[in-house]
């Protein structure tokens, strides 16, 4: 494409365009990456200049605690989610339009409810006293209330069901980009419907699995309010502890320092995810057509 | 290759759209046999069936006597090349060709000879390691055609695979796919629309028409004697004059059209009688043209109202009392002849035995 004859004018346009994307670039430049800077130079001067804030991580327990926390509840949401994003993907892909509709609305309806609502309604549902509780101990099946909430159960419960939406739509954008003709190509080699899931569809729904367990996993790396709310105060993650270390023990320092490594995790996760995935950049390179 | 394929009065409706009525067909071993008709007529639905992704509402499919109607597709052992060649995309191509044998649980190390002979059969052996992406067209349907043969089905069903390439590309595969019919032996059903390769690869051909088969014969035999006016306009071109009254003498037919008394003959030569609605075909290079009135059993008056040079012929449309006649002469002949211009009067002429009383239903406009 590059080697087409550029028309008159069109460095006025490249111009038009540039600029466009400039402000932005410069509103983001003012109000985002300022601060994060500031937070990087703070991790490494509060209380006093030196690495000792990052030596911490080393060496104290507690946050050892609160970062595998915080790796164990993300790796288990990320993997239940995708579990039951891939079927749900699976089945409105195999819908009717009309009743896909439908479904994918119901799914991005969820995008309208603020996470605080969603982790409280989980509370209500899943205490004691609750409704789940009290249907199973109406029915006689329990004699004693479940634990399903404060604990990690309710956070990763309260967790799934925000990821979701996250998991479904990538991987149902990459499901609908799958040739059905190859099924029945696969049927008409000698292959069952199982065998033509796993050798067929499966491998090429792979790269949306992939987009979709790395966003849900930075998703959850970071996650606050549903934590916080879900786990009582029992399940720390790393969010709330940095939450703490600023708004409450004033130890800036090592909240900076937690929050710039949560950034490096993250960034790194990201371009591990365009450089190797394809996901993004391949979007990108494809014009949009994955 | 003793295996015949046999459709009983097989059906498929969808509530109250009927896309196949009954059909009976029968498939001769090793014979290709292109299902023919234009889009909606069924030819589709009829491939379908067999291939096993379509139940039929009615009757039975029975290969070598055995009834397969129930039988998944994965158990018919039929070789499918679709339209577009469904290649695995993340598969190679040694790949895509071993796909069926492990199907069939048989090792890679086993399955080696077998994929290795199918690749030199369609001489895709330099491209084995290569992804489906980074194949051409043509190299594509080789792919398809090595996989659907690899596991040495009973039959080779083709569903438009030319459909996708463009023209020359085309050509050159029609005689590609025939040379490879007569190396393998395999039966092969092929389902296109286009007439020409039908008529340039089949031994047989059905032709199709809002679900139902209307004549299956070699292509000589659909061209000359066509049983309906669907089959007659729908390979190659004919004339149409439709016919008020007609009586039966001897072997040949009288007819009424708005043109005047025609002579013409039923498709079968043992007789018949002539459908209720009824029209008589004759095939433009079949009625000579001249100056003067000519001897012929048929003949009629017009006048020349476009002439098109075509090369090999010069085309005309000859309006004769308001009915509108194709006539094809020889280039050679039409050089020779005085007075083929348009807008000049001509004399048509055409013999009783060119000239076929077929049912009317569904003639192509």
């Amino acid at each position: 494409m590059s080697a087409a004859p550029r028309p008159k004018g069109a460095g006025r346009t490249d111009r038009f365009y540039l600029l466009m994307i400039v402000l932005p670039c410069a509103f983001l430049a003012a109000f985002y990456c300022l601060p994060v800077l500031n937070v990087l130079v703070l991790s490494v001067t509060e209380p006093e200049p030196g690495l000792q804030n990052y030596t911490m991580l080393a060496e104290s327990g507690a946050l050892h605690r609160i970062l595998i926390n915080t790796l164990r509840v993300s790796l288990s949401t990320t993997v239940l989610t995708l579990i039951l994003g891939y079927m749900f993907a699976l089945g409105i892909s195999s819908m009717m339009p009309r009743a896909r509709t439908i479904a994918l609305f119901v799914v991005l309806a969820s995008f309208w409810i603020s996470a605080l609502i969603r982790a409280y309604a989980w509370v209500a549902i899943l205490q004691p006293n609750g409704l789940i509780n009290g249907i199973l101990m109406g029915l006689g099946l329990i004699d004693e209330p479940l634990k399903l909430v404060r604990n990690e159960l309710g956070v990763i419960i309260g967790m799934v069901h925000y990821m979701l939406p996250y998991a479904i739509l990538p991987i149902y954008a990459n499901m609908s980009g799958i040739d059905r003709s190859l099924m029945r190509a696969s049927r008409t080699l000698g292959a069952n419907r199982w065998r033509t899931f796993w050798w067929v569809f499966f491998p090429q729904s792979l790269p949306g699995l992939a987009g979709a367990g790395i966003l849900v996993m930075i998703f959850s790396l970071g996650f606050y309010i549903t934590p916080a709310v879900l786990g009582g105060g029992r399940v720390v993650m790393i969010a709330e502890y940095i939450s703490i270390q600023i708004s409450e023990t004033l130890r800036w320092g090592v909240a900076t320092m937690l929050a710039t490594v949560l950034v490096m995790v993250v960034v790194a996760l990201t371009v591990w995810m365009s450089k190797y995935l394809k996901v993004g950049g391949g979007l990108a390179s494809k014009g949009g057509k994955a | 290759m003793e295996d015949t394929l046999k459709f009983e009065a097989v059906t498929k409706s969808y509530g109250a759209t009927v896309a196949l009525q009954p059909t009976d067909l029968e498939v001769r071993a090793g014979e290709f046999l292109t299902l023919l008709g234009p889009s909606g007529s069924g030819k589709t639905t009829l491939l379908m069936a067999l291939a096993g992704f379509v139940q039929p509402t009615g009757g039975r499919i029975l290969l070598d006597g055995t009834d397969i109607t129930d039988i998944p597709p994965e158990q018919r052992n039929f070789g499918v090349v679709f339209q577009g060649y469904a290649l695995f995309p993340h598969l190679s191509v040694w790949e895509n060709v071993y796909f069926p044998l492990r199907a069939r649980n048989l090792s890679r190390a086993k399955a080696r000879g077998a994929v290795d002979d199918a690749l030199a059969l369609m001489e895709l052996e330099p491209y084995a390691a290569r992804m489906p992406a980074a194949l051409s067209g043509g190299q594509q349907q080789r792919v398809a055609l090595a996989r659907a043969l690899v596991f040495k089905p009973e039959l080779l069903l083709l569903d438009e695979p030319l459909s996708a390439l463009d023209k020359s590309l085309r050509k050159a595969l029609q005689t590609e796919l025939k040379a490879l019919h007569r190396k393998v032996g395999t039966t092969f059903v092929y389902v296109t629309h286009d007439q020409e390769e039908a008529l340039s690869m089949s031994d047989r051909i059905a032709i199709l028409r809002a679900g139902a088969i209307q004549q299956i014969a070699s292509a000589d035999t659909l061209y000359w004697r066509p049983e309906t006016a669907f089959v007659a306009g729908f390979l190659g071109r004919s004339n149409f004059l439709p016919v008020t009254a007609a009586h039966i003498e001897g072997g040949s037919v009288t007819a009424q059209t708005e043109i005047g008394k025609m002579r013409a003959q039923l498709p079968h030569a043992d007789g018949g009688t002539v459908p209720d609605d009824a029209c008589i075909a004759i095939r433009p290079e079949r009625i000579t043209a001249s100056a003067t009135e000519p001897a012929a059993e048929n003949r009629v008056r017009g006048a020349i109202v476009d002439l098109t040079f075509f090369g090999t012929h010069v085309e005309m449309d000859v309006d004769v009392r308001g009915t509108m006649m194709n006539v094809h002469v020889p280039a050679v002949q039409a050089a020779a002849q005085v007075g083929l211009a348009e807008g000049a009067d001509i004399w048509l002429g055409w013999g009783a035995e060119v000239a076929l009383v077929l049912p009317r239903e569904g003639v192509a406009p």
